[in-house]
């Protein structure tokens, strides 16, 4: 009887665990009313949890203890030969009719509304006579489009301190589309290395590059001033300011594109064309090689 | 105590069980007949073996998610139209932000209780996806996605990338300067899918970047379609999982034709209820005092803006951390080209998934067997898988670090290019160190070193069915349950 | 084919009732006291290698005038006497005794107040030796010796920039326009992040808001600076108005993990709730074997 009695006394472990899980619980709906903050929320209502995992824990370490393991014949596996027959007999035991016009017709019908039914994707598209191809291949700027800044105001060179850095757009250009950021940046114009034939491509010694990395699309934003590098800060590709925007470490391979600059009779900055390639991530069918602008 | 009222103790519980329990259990059965297959539901066996419970985390973290999820849902709002932000984080009051970014700032501050949702929510998923790896690791190195498996190894590699992609979807929704960044790159991504490239990112996109549908596109996605298939994939996962048993551990009595451990109730069933509320503690805690995705901080998306360091979350970093290592090698010809980021996020990504998914069919060419599988190997017992899945979890180890390395520059000082280079050459070389190793140890593993590469005996899987599957599986288990029955009161001291 | 077991003990129970407990609170007091760990500043080893450039870009620009020999010049005002005894003592090794710049340092003389004052003041300045990195620490000297240098500087040669003006600004406009310019490299949160060539963009937690606007206006080592055209006077207010909150003030959901983002998030989930869910599944989910 002893030993009885002692089995019946419940397990304090067990008890004291699940009456903290109480007062945490209402810990937690007091902190909730009274609006303590999230580290009493998630501090009470995990320690509420907490509790109750550990006395179910231990109340399951005392079930273990007093139960055996047990064993279970496993009985999958294929089903006897006959057995299978009766199945397949089952399956075939109304006449199917063999009409192989009446099966085919069924194909074509069931295949052509299967196919129709695909047809609204097609409202995913924007337009549909807008190709994405000449949509991605678009070089933003106009011959002697304005660039501004984000508040549309007008940019002088002068604006610009050496080794200032500023992100500009298209005149008119909607910012929430990723394509018109393009990058300001004066350098000391003794010091560029554009080949020839862009010599002519900055304005006192402000050079203007696409700002969307040509590796995966992000904005080239890291200018380190001294080195005169720009760095993607998703994949590091570091690109050389003076060279022409050329990839000098990372996984980009080809330059940013570089925009044409020119002053208009008021001294601002206008773009004397588009950007010499398609800005942002080569895709599949991107046209290399850079194009007159 | 005496014994007269301990009796009278029990007479009173058992008159209140009665009353409690059977009743109403007695009312149901009348009226579904539900007590056999319920007395072998409560007599299913489960193995006693921790890495057996490693997918009951990752069930239990779906569950947190739906949770939380519903709640984060009421407050969201899935617009990129402009909104004017008024509410108490004043870095932002009164400017002018999209719907989404502003209602899930809103609901970060002052919604009570909705930081903590969020947190947590973004944690369980982080531990969902652990959870379903380890569980993908453990059930490829002891080799259960062998026959008659290969359907749920399938289901549960296709519950995996649903996750990631979920994941992947609900990061990108609060419309926050980390996440649109995260858009942009996999809309460069989708950009370099072969021949279909632009075509495929406009229907996913429906404009140039970002534009305004891919939030509510998203949003339809992340909180119905992907949840919805996901909790049938599951219930698919589990229905295949009842009907072919649990596998088990080599031991003592263990054989293909039988499954040793526990019984579902009580034992089971309490060590379980155990788990989820310990995965709740977990999260519960993780969202109360570790921040995570503070999206107020990082500020909306501008689309010309950035912040650094701008990394995914782990699960899709080891892509980020791929797109990082790769040398800068684009392929022109005939007009076309190959970017750089389809080896990495294209190529790489596709050949892991389809590498697992034909797993199952590989196993059997690299092994020879064909064999039908009930008990669990030793990870070492195949050397050829043992060497491969080594081999692949450091490459991706590898990758996953690169994903850091602005981390790693931060703490030892290197420069990036020298930390680039390292981790290029580790990439290559350290699954080949660690891939010798595996096998040196597999192999000296195998009994007596011989050349035996498998257990080639075939499993003894006895075909029993005479009557339709359940009622024998019924009737076995009466056979098993009243010896079960006898075993315990013998064992009555 | 059964086997039926018995574990007993009472001990074992108690050392398990002790674990589980044991590990639960591991699991509280690890989150809170690893990220704890986490948000302690991150070492910068190399921030702003700026002075010790030996290839001046069009920032630094040789000087032009003064040159090497004859006395160093004296100055007017009992301060500026005070700035130059110390500039010669401590500074004049590398900039030379006219702070005409050498070999190892720049050239000072058209450097202006605001950026003297920033590489003072935030003790980037002096270096030991010309060698070592500048890094952000306690300034060497009080703020009344540094505007003494600053003024004695100043005196030597005209140029740059003056220390700029702070006025109350607004926070909301400051963290727009920090996303704009800033954010790059410093993140939003202000955390910081590495350059290029070992440089850092430092983390921002802290910072003074004279100093912040100083390094606004001069784009001190690899920074670029930014002109009153660029960021005009309202705006750099609320640029520092902004950068002046950054740090705990912007954390609000327990502990913040330096707002570094998801590579410390990530690094989290591995060490912390996996392995204490692991750790619980080992105490759950195992029974002993028979022996």
């Amino acid at each position: 009887m002893s030993s009885r009695a002692r089995d019946e006394r419940p397990p304090m472990g067990v008890v004291v665990s699940f009456a903290l899980a109480t007062l945490a619980g209402m810990g937690f709906a007091a902190s909730y009313v009274l609006g303590l903050g999230n580290v009493w929320y998630g501090g009470l209502l995990g320690a509420a949890l907490m509790f109750l995992a550990i006395g179910l824990g231990l109340w399951s370490k005392l079930i273990d203890r007093a139960s055996p393991e047990y064993v279970e014949e496993r009985d999958v596996g294929p089903t006897p030969e006959p057995q299978f027959e009766k199945f397949m007999d089952a399956l075939t035991a109304q006449p199917v009719p063999r009409s192989r016009v009446l099966w085919s017709m069924l194909g074509v019908a069931a295949g052509t509304v299967g196919l129709a039914a695909l047809f609204p994707v097609r409202s995913f598209f924007p337009q549909m006579r807008n190709n994405p191809q000449r949509a991605l291949e678009s070089r933003v700027y106009r011959r002697g489009q304005a660039i501004v800044t984000e508040d549309g105001t007008g940019v002088k060179p002068d604006d610009l301190d050496p080794g200032g850095v500023l992100t500009v757009f298209p005149e008119g250009w909607n910012l929430k589309e990723a394509a018109g950021a393009t990058l300001l940046i004066r350098v000391d114009p003794a010091r560029l290395r554009l080949p020839p034939d862009r010599a002519n491509w900055t304005v006192d010694g402000v050079v203007a590059y696409s700002k969307l990395c040509t590796h995966a699309g992000c904005p080239v934003g890291l200018y380190a001033d001294e080195s005169h590098q720009l760095l993607c800060p998703c994949h590091h590709s570091i690109f050389d300011v003076l060279d022409g925007a050329k990839p000098v470490e990372g996984p980009a391979s080809h330059p940013l594109p570089m925009l044409p600059l020119g002053t208009d009779a008021d001294g601002f900055l206008i773009a004397r064309g588009g950007f010499d390639m398609p800005v942002g991530a080569a895709w599949w069918g991107w046209p290399d090689g850079r194009e007159k602008p | 105590m005496s014994s007269s009222r301990t009796g009278s103790t029990t007479e009173h519980q058992s008159r209140l069980a009665r009353r409690l329990v059977r009743t109403p259990l007695r009312d149901a059965d009348e009226r579904l007949g539900f007590a056999g297959i319920g007395r072998v539901a409560l007599g299913k066996i489960f193995p006693d073996h921790w890495s057996f419970m490693l997918g009951e985390i990752a069930l239990y973290c779906f569950m947190i998610l739906v949770a939380t999820g519903i709640f984060l849902t009421v407050f969201f709002d899935p617009s990129s139209s402009d909104t004017t932000y008024i509410g108490s984080y004043p870095a932002l009051h009164g400017r002018e932000v999209s719907s989404a970014f502003s209602s899930t700032v809103t609901l970060s501050w002052d919604v009570r209780g909705g930081l903590l949702m969020r947190q947590v929510h973004h944690w369980a998923a982080n531990i969902f996806i652990a959870a379903i790896v380890l569980h993908l690791c453990r059930i490829f190195f002891t080799g259960m996605f062998r026959k008659p498996r290969e359907l749920n190894w399938m289901i549960g590699l296709t519950l995996l990338v649903l996750a990631i992609f979920n994941s992947f979807a609900g990061y990108s929704l609060p419309d926050d300067l980390l996440s649109g960044t995260g858009l942009h790159i996999f809309y460069s991504v989708f950009e370099a899918v072969p021949f279909i490239g632009p075509w495929f990112t406009f229907l996913v996109f429906g404009a140039s970047f970002p534009g305004p549908h891919i939030i509510p596109r998203l949003y339809a996605l992340h909180i119905f379609v992907v949840p919805a298939l996901l909790a049938a994939l599951i219930t698919a996962h589990m229905v295949v999982l009842i009907r072919q048993k649990h596998s088990h551990f080599a031991g003592p009595g263990r054989s293909d034709a039988n499954v040793v451990g526990s019984r579902m109730w009580p034992a089971y069933a309490l060590r379980s209820l155990s788990l989820l509320c310990a995965v709740g503690a977990v999260c519960f805690f993780m969202g109360g005092f570790v921040q995570i995705n503070p999206i107020w901080t990082w500020g909306e998306f501008k689309s010309y803006s950035i912040i650094s360091p701008s990394v995914a979350d782990w699960y899709i970093a080891w892509i980020e951390g791929g797109l990082r290592l790769m040398p800068p090698l684009e392929i022109h010809f005939a007009g076309m080209t190959v970017p750089n980021q389809f080896w990495p996020s294209v190529l790489m990504p596709g050949v892991t998934f389809l590498v697992l998914y034909a797993w199952p069919w590989i196993d059997r060419r690299l092994t020879g067997d064909r064999g039908t599988h009930h008990v669990a190997a030793a990870p070492t017992s195949s050397p050829r898988r043992f060497t491969v899945g080594v081999v692949a979890l450091t490459f991706f180890s590898v990758l996953l670090l690169a994903s850091g390395e602005e981390a790693i520059v931060m703490w030892t000082g290197v420069p990036i290019g020298t930390v680039r280079v390292t981790l290029r050459v580790l990439a290559l070389a350290l699954p080949v160190v660690t891939g010798f190793i595996a096998w040196r140890v597999a192999r000296g593993r195998l009994p007596s070193g011989e050349v035996v590469e498998e257990e080639k005996e075939q499993a003894t899987v006895r075909p029993l069915h005479e009557e339709p599957i359940w009622l024998k599986a019924r009737a076995r288990k009466e056979q098993v349950d009243e010896q079960g029955i006898e075993d315990e009161q013998a064992a009555e001291p | 084919m059964r086997q039926s077991r018995r574990v007993d003990g009472a001990t074992r129970s108690r050392r398990l009732r002790a674990v589980v407990l044991l590990l639960m609170l591991i699991a509280v007091a690890g989150a809170v006291s690893a990220a704890r760990a986490a948000q302690q500043p991150v070492e910068q080893p190399r921030p702003m290698a700026a002075t010790s450039s030996p290839t001046p870009g069009p920032v630094t620009p040789r000087p032009s005038t003064g040159s090497d020999s004859g006395p160093p010049p004296a100055a007017t005002s009992p301060g500026e006497q005070h700035g130059r005894q110390v500039f010669l003592r401590d500074c004049a090794w590398c900039h030379g005794q006219h702070a005409q710049g050498t070999g190892v340092a720049p050239s000072l003389l058209d450097k202006g107040s605001a950026a003297i004052d920033f590489w003072l003041s935030t003790g980037r300045m002096p270096l030991k030796s010309p060698d070592q990195r500048a890094m952000k620490g306690p300034p060497a000297y009080s703020s009344r010796t540094i505007s003494d240098i600053v003024d004695y500087l100043g005196s030597l040669g005209p140029g740059g920039k003056p220390i700029p003006v702070v006025h109350a600004g607004d926070e909301a406009e400051g963290q727009s326009l920090f996303i704009t310019h800033c954010a790059a490299c410093h993140n939003t949160s202000g955390t910081g992040v590495i350059v290029v060539n070992g440089a850092v963009a430092p983390q921002l937690y802290g910072e003074h808001p004279r100093q912040i606007a100083e390094a606004i206006r001069t784009g001190p080592g690899e920074m670029p600076a930014f002109s009153s055209h660029v960021v005009d006077q309202t705006q750099l207010d609320d640029l520092v108005a902004y950068a002046s909150s950054l740090g705990d003030k912007q954390v609000r959901g327990g502990n913040g993990l330096d707002q570094y983002g998801p590579i410390f998030e990530g690094s989290i989930v591995w060490l912390i709730p996996v392995p204490v869910l692991i750790g619980v599944l080992l105490l759950l989910g195992q029974r002993r074997q028979k022996q």
